[in-house]
């Protein structure tokens, strides 16, 4: 089973392996992280997610990601979880199935209790920015990988 | 000044003028609420994933918008495209002076931008009893569309 992290998260979401970000994928700098430290707990347990992507060279991702969330401390916690996605680069076998793109990494809320970030480990991917809203049941994602555009919608189960 | 002089100093001066023309920003319309202004009825905190398709590129955007009630809202947004520049990522940043109204349908509304700004309005619709809100922008040939859940 590959395991990955966080850019596992869409990424990883999105294909094969996070061990090291890919060479091609830049990161923000300095890299996005939490300003405050909000309430953790409010984001717990797991989601279900859907979304896309579409990458600088007009390849697509289509990213079905289920994240479990559990708090450890002041503003922050872990992330687990798993990825299916698909793409439209034209070469076979582009379906990877859930078994395949394990997730791992932590989380960090702030202040607002709204905006934070999904953290990947060290080279392994981007931060994803996200908002939480819905009685902290609904989850919106973006990708902070440079020429990245990808969005993610979660509902807790 | 002669007659021959000054048009062609007015020549001239259409001529700088005429690059801004084409770049500037241009905006539907209307969009604006017409009649009594519920914004009273709209307060409160969303969180919203927003896509926006101008020509072949693509950007995505984290916002949220924070309703006063009375008017006002505060948004703060991060955005990430698929261009081929190397630095496409902008992290959360407050953009400041935008207003909104809300018709007396309660439903439909405008979120715009202090005169100057020269950003085009959205046009929004509550939904969900105002659990969600969707929006469209009013820029002329860009594809703007919304979808927020409230706090």
């Amino acid at each position: 089973m590959k395991k990955f992290a966080i850019a596992g998260l869409l990424a990883a979401l999105a294909a094969a392996g996070i061990g090291p970000a890919a060479a091609s994928e830049v990161c923000p700098s300095p890299l996005p992280n939490c300003a405050t430290a909000g309430n953790a707990s409010l984001l717990s347990g797991s989601f279900a997610c859907v979304g896309g992507e579409a990458d600088s060279d007009g390849s697509q991702k289509s990213l079905l990601p289920l994240l479990t969330f559990t708090p450890v401390g002041s503003g922050t916690g872990n992330l687990t979880g798993e990825a299916a996605n698909n793409s439209n680069n034209g070469t076979s076998g582009t379906y990877s199935d859930f078994t395949a793109n394990t997730i791992t990494g932590t989380y960090c809320i702030n202040a607002d209790n709204i905006t934070g970030y999904l953290l990947p480990g060290p080279g392994n991917g981007c931060p994803i920015a996200f908002g939480l809203t819905s009685g902290h049941t609904l989850l919106r994602l973006i990708d902070t990988t440079e020429t990245k555009e990808t969005s993610i919608v979660c509902r807790h189960q | 000044m002669s007659k021959k002089l000054l048009l062609i100093t007015l020549a001239a001066l259409l001529l700088l003028l005429a690059p801004h023309a084409v770049k500037a920003q241009t905006c539907g319309s209307p969009a604006t609420c017409s009649g009594t202004d519920n914004a009273a009825a709209m307060s409160g905190n969303y969180a919203c994933i927003a896509v926006d398709n101008s020509g072949n590129q693509t950007k995505v955007s984290l916002t949220t918008l924070a309703f006063d009630g009375g008017g006002m809202v505060a948004v703060k947004s991060a955005n990430n495209d698929n261009g081929s520049t190397t630095s496409t990522y902008s992290d959360f940043a407050t953009q400041s002076g935008f207003q909104y109204c809300l018709n007396a349908d309660n439903v439909t509304g405008v979120i715009s931008s202090f005169s100057g700004t020269g950003k085009c309005p959205l046009t929004f619709a509550v939904g969900s009893g105002g659990k969600t809100l969707r929006l469209i922008g009013a820029e002329q040939n860009d594809v703007h569309v919304a979808t927020c859940a409230h706090q």
